[in-house]
């Protein structure tokens, strides 16, 4: 009877998936120190790919090819570093200047608030040990920040050294490095194992595709908007909210929040926080009316629970990093346990059903 | 496998010029496949084709798989078999598709590239011209294969 449970095909695909999630796990911790310029080259080198097969198509030599894109993307790095780098330093530094300013007005107003509930329904809260307590935490970590900053400088020029060096390596050997590993699959795997491979890849190039030109166009309009509801620093929230809004559901909530603090830590109305709001409201608008159907288009097939749960979950294990990673992440996992499941069973091999 | 894949990864983990390359591209330039499509073409192609080595008697499909593309014979031969009746012999330079209606096995130690439907389906993508000869090609083997057929059938009758 166990032994029966055992041999089930779903059984069996479950020992596969954990196989392939356990050795991606153990490169993730082994490559940790350089899995972001890795990952971000993977992710340059799928979105130029197309662009090389152009011009290999229009005659090109390969050589030449991947010699003119790799000057166009080292032009491209010259161009942020040069021109938006001093850009977006400066717009920190100022923030930076500003913040213990933004942080009196905000505590400020945070204290009456608590007075005010104190007195009103006589709580007895001490005010006084809550203020000090509070002041203790914010100068520790002002402290840990600015530390964390000049390490953070450091990281940055290295993933920007490194990102131009992978991706060149990736154009010019991915492929004969992907084909020899293909090559250890036994024939009887061999083609579901392609056919499972080229499926995920092509799921991810293009949702990496849509992500990148949704949080582009994103950033565009919440900058636009920003300025004109006159938040300061408007193109690093812009930013920002564009990088928020790789997250779904829960992006465009944590958008609205640094501009809001900004603007409540200067003293402004109202009028100004619902400004900040309807920008990211119309940039919201404007990314589910226009660019989800145009270029996402339920490119990754997972249910809209599924999403959810996961962004929570990975958020909670692993932060930041965690919500932005977890769509592609499931629906990388879901291809490959079909995968497994579907060439257990013996189907006929079909990329429509993967 | 290929004398390429059983050098060891780390010995020369950048080399890709894969050794059968461009006689893979020549074999398939030398198919109704590929008739009017441009060698340099051909050659791009083949550099994401696949090699496979099967042993004599092994299995290279059965009856009702679904494949996920064509394959072309290096070298070595096959036998396209419907029980114990022996269909065609296959051997340097025949191709077969991805639809399967019969068994085949190597009947000596056999090397087969495999042209898969995603790199088919990206390429036709990026040169949608050279994809429409191909597929007019096809159209005309496949033509060609069920009035051969039909004439079998006939002959029978």
């Amino acid at each position: 009877m166990f032994s029966t449970f055992l041999r089930h095909p779903v059984v069996r695909a479950g020992y596969f998936y954990l196989l392939i999630v356990t050795v991606l796990l153990l490169a993730a911790i082994i490559l940790r120190p350089v899995i972001i310029p890795l990952i971000l080259s993977f992710i340059l080198y799928s979105q130029l790919e197309p662009l090389t097969n152009k011009l290999l198509s229009r005659g090109f030599s390969e050589s030449a090819a991947i010699s003119i894109i790799l000057f166009g993307l080292i032009g491209l790095i010259i161009f942020c570093v040069v021109l938006l780098f001093p850009m977006l330093l400066d717009q920190l530094i100022s923030l930076q200047g500003k913040l213990p300013l933004i942080w009196d007005e905000l505590t400020n107003k945070a204290f009456s608030l608590v007075n005010f509930v104190n007195h009103k329904f006589s709580l007895g809260i001490d005010i006084n040990s809550f203020s000090a307590r509070v002041s203790e935490q914010v100068q520790a970590w002002g402290a840990s920040t600015a530390l964390s900053s000049a390490g953070m400088v450091v990281d940055v020029l290295v993933v920007i050294l490194l990102i131009p060096v992978v991706t060149f390596f990736l154009m010019r050997d991915y492929e004969g490095l992907r084909n020899r590993i293909m090559g250890w699959l036994p024939n009887r795997s061999f083609e579901l194992g392609c056919l499972m491979y080229y499926k995920v890849t092509e799921q991810l190039q293009k949702y990496i595709r849509g992500v990148l030109i949704q949080s582009g166009i994103v950033a565009l309009i919440t900058t636009i908007g920003f300025y004109f509801v006159g938040v300061d620093m408007a193109i690093t929230f812009g930013i920002l909210a564009g990088l928020f809004n790789m997250i779904p559901y829960v992006g465009p909530v944590l958008a609205m929040v640094p501009p809001m603090l900004m603007l409540l830590g200067n003293g402004a109305d109202i009028y100004s926080l619902v400004g900040v709001a309807a920008v990211v409201l119309v940039a919201q608008l404007f990314d589910n009316l226009v660019t989800i159907p145009v270029f996402i288009a339920n490119s990754v097939g997972l249910h809209a629970l599924v999403v959810l749960l996961g962004v929570i979950v990975f958020g909670y294990f692993f932060g930041f990093i965690g919500m932005l990673i977890a769509i592609p992440v499931l629906a990388t996992s879901k291809i490959i346990f079909m995968g497994f499941l579907q060439g257990l069973h013996g189907a006929p091999v079909s990329t429509e059903e993967l | 496998m290929n004398t390429s894949q059983n050098i060891s990864l780390w010995s020369n983990i950048f080399k890709r010029a894969a050794p059968w390359g461009k006689r893979v591209a020549l074999l398939w330039s030398e198919t109704p496949l590929f008739n009017n499509i441009p060698k340099r073409e051909i050659a791009l192609l083949s550099r994401n084709m696949h090699s496979r080595h099967y042993n004599v008697g092994e299995y290279i499909f059965h009856t009702g798989d679904e494949g996920a593309g064509a394959a072309i014979i290096l070298n070595g031969k096959i036998e396209i078999k419907a029980g114990d009746v022996v269909l065609a012999t296959l051997k340097e330079g025949d191709f077969f598709g991805e639809r399967r209606t019969a068994d085949a096995i190597a009947v000596e130690d056999t090397e087969l590239v495999f042209f898969l439907r995603p790199e088919l389906e990206r390429w036709i993508k990026r040169a949608p011209q050279q994809g429409a000869k191909l597929g007019t090609n096809l159209a005309h083997i496949l033509a060609k294969r069920l009035s051969h057929a039909n004439e079998m059938l006939a002959e029978k009758d």
